[in-house]
């Protein structure tokens, strides 16, 4: 039975290390590359021994696709590649690739030259590493190899994150990486049209949580600003220096803009110079009005927003200072906290999580007396908020998402095991599909139905269509008796994609193949026009340059693709293969499957489907 | 004359086309005629390839047909229609199945023929669309065509042809009823570009009732709604949206749409294409309007609710669709479902937060609960928005079915065109239900931060329009007034013109709001006139709410004399201007003011009458006595005083010249002063004051000496008559011009004003210059001018009786044949008989006025630029009683070397804050020369007039005939504006 495998080597019921592996068709491809950042020990890289135990990755894997430059999903890319060993493509988004080295740097730094750490990638092998890199482009189609496609879809999130669709033939998966369903201050929303996947693989970071609307969190927080520096107070906003920054210097930038206010507002530099330069570089992942504005201006030049120098926490009267890291445990941020923390006048607003131990997470919790390095007490006088920006789907986000795609089967990772179990819960009631939550190392197995092509003569179709089996496109989906045997055998029906009613196969991509065979062999009218480039994909048609590739194995003359039959009660014995193509009978270089546990092998074997399949362009024999 | 010659050319014209039409059989005769389908008929026989003919055809499609000659050219291109697809006309029935013997002859085109017969289908279709030609006796033609045609394409725009032909043809149900046969033939094409097309020619000429076919010639009923319901569920996504289009259009033409397409409909939102499912939104919402009361079953469960129910949560699902033009589409419709019950209404704005299945409170719940306990702006505390209690994880429902969070979604969308139609449909709701409008009102106050500024504007508008519905709470005045900082000037106007309509619940949000108009004002001294207005409203609509606040804002002590505040400060008018309009309707007010507030209020009810009512001041005389409203407009002293001065003028024939002189002048004078006195009388005090003075010049002129003396000793003085004429003809056209609400009747007495002066300066010019040869010039015009106006207001001629034109009508064919020197002394003695006219006051007229805000004028810095560079100056003025100002207001600069440039405000520069009223906001560029040192120049306001605009206006609305005036208009410009100096200084260019 064609099937697809599904193993987290990370992020299966957990947040951080993301890495999951898919075996699709018989392609091997490892999506993201994770660190973990609550170890320090081997844990905090996936278990790459579960592919091989010796020897290259190469072999084992067709490629690997990185969602976004978040550490988690990449983290671990140089370890994998150059340590380990792998030489095959990368897949990743241009601003991806021109961030993820940058923070790939930075973690190395800190981990070998603060930590002390050996037995680390070095900076040489950042850059062999991002040698390995290809980048795509936003819906661009392609061809891994012959068989294998993936593409690109627009993710929010953070700049350049990308939620991937993998293809193999008919079967298909998609992954989303980490994704945004509300557009944010400098990014869009997420977005994928209805393509219809085998699979598709979610994040369930907030599975639980449905969110308020992100405009009372931003009125509030540029309330809070505006009247600290009315008032002649600094306010401190500790964060990291990549996403999330971005976002609050926008907001805080068009703020002053539009409110013509002149109290400075200084950036901690390092880090963000270089990423800011590359969000100024590419604009056409931002949101609607960065993308359209840019011409008069583009927002990321900052006009109120400038680098903040060590001296300038002393200087008079009101500012806004940017500083990392965003826990205020270390660094600038703590350093300026400690100046302005005895003054009552200023501010310090916390825009996300922080871990327990750290002086963020104290003076949230109300703590008023902190007792620092050198037996000091400090007083915290100046005020404290927290504004929580995060840039995941909520519980209604991630099934919106679902509810665009609609898939057969829904994989959460990316989440916490107790969260994944109400949204699973949930996906199953409202959509009537499979979810599953695999833990990590646990591995899944769908059936998937493929189609298989099978040919048949155009002539022999014309003139059964002629004949008028096909009653006049609307709603005909079964062709009938073509060789006019009314015996149970050798009876073939037909689903004809081009014929069925208004479900096109993801996207009329067969349907389009057929059109074309067509005009290969001189048919100047195909009898029934396939639907043409429309809607959702009509952008994407344009950026593929690589995409349409004829679906594998088809047989030459006009042809039609088989299809099993609907379970039918007693249809114990498997579907025979018609024709000499079959998703298993290429040799496939399976990794060592390690059944670490049962995935419930029953409702993965299960072919009971609640939705009817939508999939036309099948041929059955009974 | 040129009318007449035009006509009879255009006669002769047609008379030999229609000659052509009539011996269309022969080819000889149309060959040696120079006709345009004779051209055509040529270039075509000349084609000998099908890039030859399409070239032809092409050059012939952008040359207009008349109407007459439209069915031969038909008929020539129906001929080389078949001969380029290979069959012949007469033959074409025979030949459908063989059609290959023919293409032998012309074996060339065979293959390409298609483009060209595709560009003679849709020239068939564009001739039938030719005015006045009837299309019925093309449509057999076309017809017969049609079966011959294998092209899929020819096809499609061959049914294109028959639409256009249906369309000219909508009385004739026997051509509807066979196309749509035709239609129907078709609709099992393969192509989907003739299922389209077949479609469309359904919904456009689908008989709307169905007993109608059945009367004529026994055709079998169709039922077009059956048929196109077919197509919904065709395989072709564009064939699925023509189908629904055809559905909509055929509503639109006034069928009933049965209720049964309902669900099919609601199958068709989910459809994968986004312009079928924005096509079903439409569909549906017709729909909900046709039968919002019907009762649908709710699928998967026993209960049943309203359509209109079902289909607005239906609709709000879309608004979370993937496409953006579905949920543009989505959102705006929501706006028109008025119907809807407020249940469903209120769920649009639910949106149930929950923090790990817990439940939490929306910032808004929270908002309105710390208000609720009296702790208002407390600081946020860590763990405030802690979720409380657990949640059932069974009851949550993820994906709504119904309206939940619509609007939610929609003001959170990413794209500001939906956010857009989102805050419009708000506002289409909250209008129609005040408990609606309570409740969005969060959601609106949000909208206001958005990061389009559009959004905003269109979120503040939409509050201010709901405004009667709403009290805000100081919470939500908060956020409101924080948007008073908005650098842009449009944003803080309209936020005023939002303050002015809001009812403010308690006194400290009178409070905050005055401080944030006055940080305002601080920040953008140029908001002052905005301010005040906006303050008038405040303190007028909420006085028992400034009452408290009185001692407070005048800063006065109970026992202490505080000091004077400074009399020209905005900020401490403003406070005034909101206490003296709170004080109106509030009599206990005055009591609280210290000595000097009466001085100022005394200084303000004169300097700022608009802004500072009129009081009940204890041991005071009021200023001038309130006019209350009871008194109807013919017992209100002024306008009888009006009245009466008016008569005593028009009643004083008789007088001698020197008493008419100076009575007119007495009551011009007395009219001039009761317009500036009475603000509502100004318009018509104006007019008639101007108007008289026209007629004192006219009187003046005629008075003077010259006309006694012989002609050579005058040549001085007749500068004096020559510059009245001059003068009142300037006048008549502001009288014309400037006024808004002026009737017909007024337009006559300018006209024949304007008549006498040029009658004047006629007389003048005769009498002043030697010579006849430039007099016959005049003389022709003049008259030419005499007959144009009886042409133009041969209505109202029997009004002018007695007048200058009336006499001058009667010895009009004197005039015709006589010599220019008796012409002027036949001239002379009527305008010296001629009486005068009196003229109708119409119920409403209004003065267009300028005032330039900006530049003020008052700087003593010049604006210092390199000369032959430009600097760009900012002009804002308020503009009032103008009509159309995109296309008449101008900016005209005047540089002190009299070199005077009138520039074209963009339309875009106008805005339109209120009715009558507009305000121009725009940059002038300057440039200029090196000067030695800085200088003024001179910056108005003109109205930009052409006169023929009116005249053809006023022929229009009698009905007579459209008159040649195009060498009479004047075109010219009236300053209606004060000049503002601006000191300039172009500084030569450093090298």
């Amino acid at each position: 039975m064609p099937e697809i495998k599904v193993t987290p080597l990370g992020a299966g019921q957990d947040v951080g290390r993301s890495c999951i592996l898919v075996s699709i068709a018989g392609k091997n491809v490892m999506l993201d590359c994770g660190m973990h950042m609550g170890y320090n020990d081997d844990r905090r890289f996936p278990d790459f021994s579960y592919i091989t135990q010796n020897g290259r990755l190469t072999d084992f894997l067709d490629c690997v696709i990185i969602s976004h430059f978040h550490l988690d999903h990449c983290g671990a890319l140089p370890y994998f590649s150059e340590m380990v060993g792998y030489d095959g493509p990368i897949y990743m988004t241009h601003p991806t690739k021109a961030i993820c080295p940058i923070l790939l740097e930075d973690y190395r730094k800190i981990t070998v030259d603060k930590k002390g750490e050996t037995n680390f990638f070095t900076s040489q092998m950042i850059k062999d590493c991002m040698k390995k890199v290809v980048a795509v482009h936003l819906h661009q189609t392609v061809q891994v190899d012959d068989e294998l496609e993936i593409k690109a879809y627009y993710a929010g999130h953070v700049l350049g994150a990308a939620m991937f669709q993998i293809k193999v033939g008919s079967e298909s998966a998609v992954y989303t990486g980490d994704y945004n369903m509300t557009p944010d201050r400098h990014l869009g929303a997420a977005w994928i049209d209805k393509c219809r996947p085998n699979l598709l693989i979610t994040e369930s970071t907030y599975a639980t949580t449905i969110r308020d609307s992100k405009r009372c969190r931003e009125r509030d927080f540029l309330k809070k600003v505006h009247e600290t520096v009315e008032r002649g107070g600094k306010v401190l906003i500790p964060v990291f220096a990549l996403g999330r920054a971005q976002e609050l210097c926008i907001l805080l930038e068009t703020f002053w803009e539009r409110m013509n206010l002149k109290a400075p507002i200084y950036f901690s530099t390092g880090l963000t110079e270089k990423a800011n330069h590359y969000y100024k570089l590419f604009i056409t992942w931002t949101n609607q009005k960065i993308r359209k504005t840019f011409v008069q201006r583009n927002m990321f030049e900052f006009k109120h927003i400038k680098a903040f120098d060590r001296a300038f926490a002393d200087n008079p009267g009101p500012m806004v200072v940017f500083a990392t890291p965003g826990m205020l445990h270390a660094g600038q941020s703590l350093q300026i906290f400690r100046k302005w923390a005895g003054n009552e006048k200023n501010m310090v607003i916390m825009p996300g999580y922080c871990v327990q131990g750290t002086v963020g997470h104290k003076i949230l919790s109300g703590q008023r007396k902190l007792e620092m390095e050198g037996r000091q007490i400090l007083e915290v006088k100046m005020q404290v908020e927290y504004m929580s920006f995060s840039a995941h789907a909520d519980a209604k986000g991630i099934m919106q998402l679902v509810r665009q795609a609609e898939p057969d089967n829904v994989l959460l990772v990316h989440g916490e095991a107790k969260k994944m179990e109400f949204l699973k819960q949930k996906i199953e009631q409202e959509f009537h599909v499979n979810c599953y939550m695999p833990a990590n190392g646990e591995t899944v197995t769908l059936l998937t139905h493929p189609n298989i092509p099978v040919g048949i003569s155009l002539g022999l179709l014309k003139r059964e269509m002629a004949l008028g089996t096909v009653p006049g496109g609307a709603g005909g989906q079964e062709l009938g008796c073509l060789n006019g045997g009314e015996g149970k055998h050798g009876f073939w029906w037909v689903r004809v994609s081009s014929f069925s009613p208004h479900r096109p196969p993801s996207r009329c991509q067969e349907a389009q193949a057929d059109a074309r065979h067509a005009d290969h062999e001189g048919q100047c009218e195909w009898p029934l026009s396939w639907p043409g480039p429309l809607a959702g994909w009509q952008g994407t048609r344009g950026a593929s340059g690589v995409g349409w590739g004829a679906p594998p194995g088809h047989l030459g003359r006009g042809w039609a693709r088989p299809w099993e039959a609907p379970p039918s009660p007693d249809s114990s014995s498997p579907p025979p293969r018609i024709s000499g193509w079959c998703p298993q009978s290429r040799p496939s270089r399976s990794w060592a499957w390690r059944s670490t546990s049962s995935a419930s092998p029953a409702a993965c074997t299960s072919t009971t489907r609640a939705r009817s399949r939508r999939r036309s362009c099948a041929c059955t024999a009974t | 004359m040129a009318a007449h010659l035009k006509k009879r050319v255009y006669e002769e014209f047609t008379k030999v086309v229609q000659q052509q039409h009539e011996e269309i059989a022969s080819k000889k005769l149309r060959l040696t005629k120079p006709s345009k389908s004779a051209a055509l008929h040529i270039d075509l026989c000349k084609a000998t390839s099908p890039a030859d003919a399409l070239q032809y055809l092409l050059q012939f499609a952008r040359k207009p047909v008349e109407a007459e000659s439209v069915e031969g050219v038909v008929r020539i291109l129906l001929e080389h229609y078949y001969k380029w697809s290979g069959t012949d006309p007469s033959t074409s029935l025979r030949y459908t199945c063989s059609g290959k013997s023919k293409t032998d002859q012309y074996p060339k085109y065979k293959e390409n023929d298609a483009s060209v017969r595709l560009k003679i289908a849709s020239l068939l279709g564009l001739l039938s669309k030719t005015a006045g030609f009837s299309p019925d006796c093309i449509m057999d033609d076309a017809i017969n065509t049609l079966q011959n045609e294998k092209s899929h394409q020819v096809l499609a725009q061959l049914l294109d042809t028959l639409l256009a032909i249906g369309t000219k043809l909508p009385e004739n149900p026997a051509v509807q009823a066979r196309l749509i046969d035709v239609a129907c033939k078709h609709l099992t094409d393969t192509s989907h570009g003739v299922r389209n097309k077949c479609l469309q020619l359904l919904g456009n000429l689908g008989s709307l009732e169905k007993n109608v076919a059945k009367d004529t010639e026994g055709l079998a009923t169709k039922d077009v709604q059956k048929i196109i319901g077919d197509y919904f569920v065709d395989q072709d996504p564009r064939v699925r949206t023509a189908a629904i289009k055809a559905m909509l259009q055929l509503h639109e033409r006034g069928l009933k749409l049965h209720q049964t397409i309902y669900n099919q409909a609601c199958r068709l939102l989910s459809d994968d294409y986004e312009q079928v499912r924005s096509a079903a939104v439409q569909l549906i919402w017709v729909l909900s309007q046709l039968y919002p009361e019907s009762i649908v079953p709710i699928p998967s469960s026993n209960e049943e609710i309203r359509l209109v129910d079902d289909a607005f949560g239906k609709i709000c699902h879309m608004v979370s669709d993937g496409s953006w033009v579905v949920r543009v589409q989505a959102a705006k419709l929501l706006g028109s479902m008025g119907q809807v019950s407020s249940h469903f209404l209120e769920q649009t704005l639910d949106k149930k937060l929950m923090s790990d299945l817990r439940r939490k409170r929306t910032a808004h719940e929270r908002a309105k609960e710390l208000y609720s306990s009296g702790e208002f702006s407390s600081g946020r505390k860590w763990g405030d928005d802690a979720p409380k209690e657990e949640i059932d994880t069974g009851a949550v429902n993820l994906i709504e079915s119904g309206a939940c969070g619509a609007f939610v979604h929609g003001l959170e969308d990413e794209m500001y065109e939906v956010r857009i139609a989102a805050v419009e449909a708000l506002c289409m709701l909250a209008q129609s239900s005040p408990s609606f409008a309570e409740k969005c009102l969060d959601f609106l106050v949000d909208m206001f931060n958005d990061e389009i500024e559009e959004v905003r504007l269109q979120s503040i508008h939409t509050m201010r329009k709901i405004s009667n519905n709403i009290t805000l709470r100081e919470d939500q005045l908060d956020t409101v007034l924080a948007v008073l900082e908005d650098s842009s000037r449009d944003i803080r106007e309209a936020l005023h013109e939002l303050l002015c309509y809001t009812n403010v619940s308690t006194k400290e949000g009178i409070h905050l709001a005055l401080v944030e108009l006055l940080k305002n004002l601080a920040k953008y001294p140029t908001d002052r006139e905005s301010i005040w207005k906006c303050l008038k409203f405040l303190g007028g609509r909420h006085p028992t709410l400034v009452l408290p606040l009185v001692p407070d804002l005048l800063s006065t002590h109970p026992f202490f004399d505080t000091a004077e505040p400074d009399m020209d400060d905005p900020a401490y008018i403003a406070v005034l201007v909101l206490i003296f309009n709170a004080a109106e309707t509030c009599p206990t007010m005055p009591a609280l003011f210290s000595d000097h507030t009466f001085r100022h209020y005394a200084y303000l009810r004169d300097s700022l009458s608009h802004l500072v009512p009129a009081l009940r001041l204890p041991g005071r005389k009021l200023l001038s006595s309130p006019v209350s409203p009871s008194i109807t407009p013919h017992e209100d002293p002024s306008q009888q005083f009006l009245q009466q001065s008016l008569e005593r003028v028009y009643n004083l024939q008789h007088l001698d010249p020197q008493g008419t002189q100076e009575l007119l002048q007495f009551t011009i004078r007395d009219l001039q002063r009761l317009g500036e006195l009475q603000s509502d009388l100004a318009g018509v005090a104006d007019f008639s004051a101007t108007y008289l003075r026209c007629q004192l010049l006219l009187i003046k002129a005629l008075q003077e000496k010259l006309w006694n003396m012989a002609a050579p000793l005058y040549l001085k003085q007749s500068d004096m008559a020559s510059a009245a004429a001059k003068q009142i003809l300037e006048e008549t056209y502001k009288m014309e011009f400037m006024y808004s609400g002026v009737e017909s009747r007024q337009v006559v007495i300018i006209h024949h004003m304007r008549l006498q002066a040029k009658a004047l300066q006629l007389i003048v010019t005769a009498r002043t210059t030697r010579g006849m040869e430039p007099l016959f010039g005049m003389c022709e015009k003049f008259l030419q001018e005499v007959d144009l106006f009886q042409r133009c207001f041969i209505t109202e001629l029997p009004h002018l009786q007695d007048s200058f034109v009336d006499k001058l009508l009667d010895l009009m064919p004197r005039l015709m044949t006589s010599k220019p020197s008796e012409v002027v002394k036949i001239l002379q003695a009527t305008l010296r008989q001629s009486t005068f006219l009196h003229l109708p006051l119409p119920e409403q007229i209004h003065r267009a006025t300028a005032t330039i805000i900006e530049p003020a004028g008052e700087s003593d810095n010049p604006l210092r630029f390199t000369s032959g560079l430009v600097v760009a100056l900012d002009v804002d003025a308020t503009l009032e009683h103008v009509q159309d100002p995109q296309t008449i207001v101008k900016v005209q600069v005047l540089y002190p070397d009299g070199q005077a440039q009138i520039i074209h405000p963009k339309p875009s520069d106008f805005r339109n804050p209120g009715p009558g009223r507009h305000r121009l906001i725009t940059q002038v560029y300057l440039s200029h020369g090196a000067w030695t040192e800085p200088c003024q120049i001179e910056v108005r306001l003109l109205l930009a007039y052409d006169s023929s605009t009116r005249i053809s206006r006023a022929a229009c609305l009698d009905g007579a005939e459209a008159l040649p005036l195009v060498e009479n208009s004047i075109e010219g410009t009236i300053p209606f504006s004060k000049p503002v100096k601006v000191y300039i200084m172009p500084k030569p260019a450093r090298r």
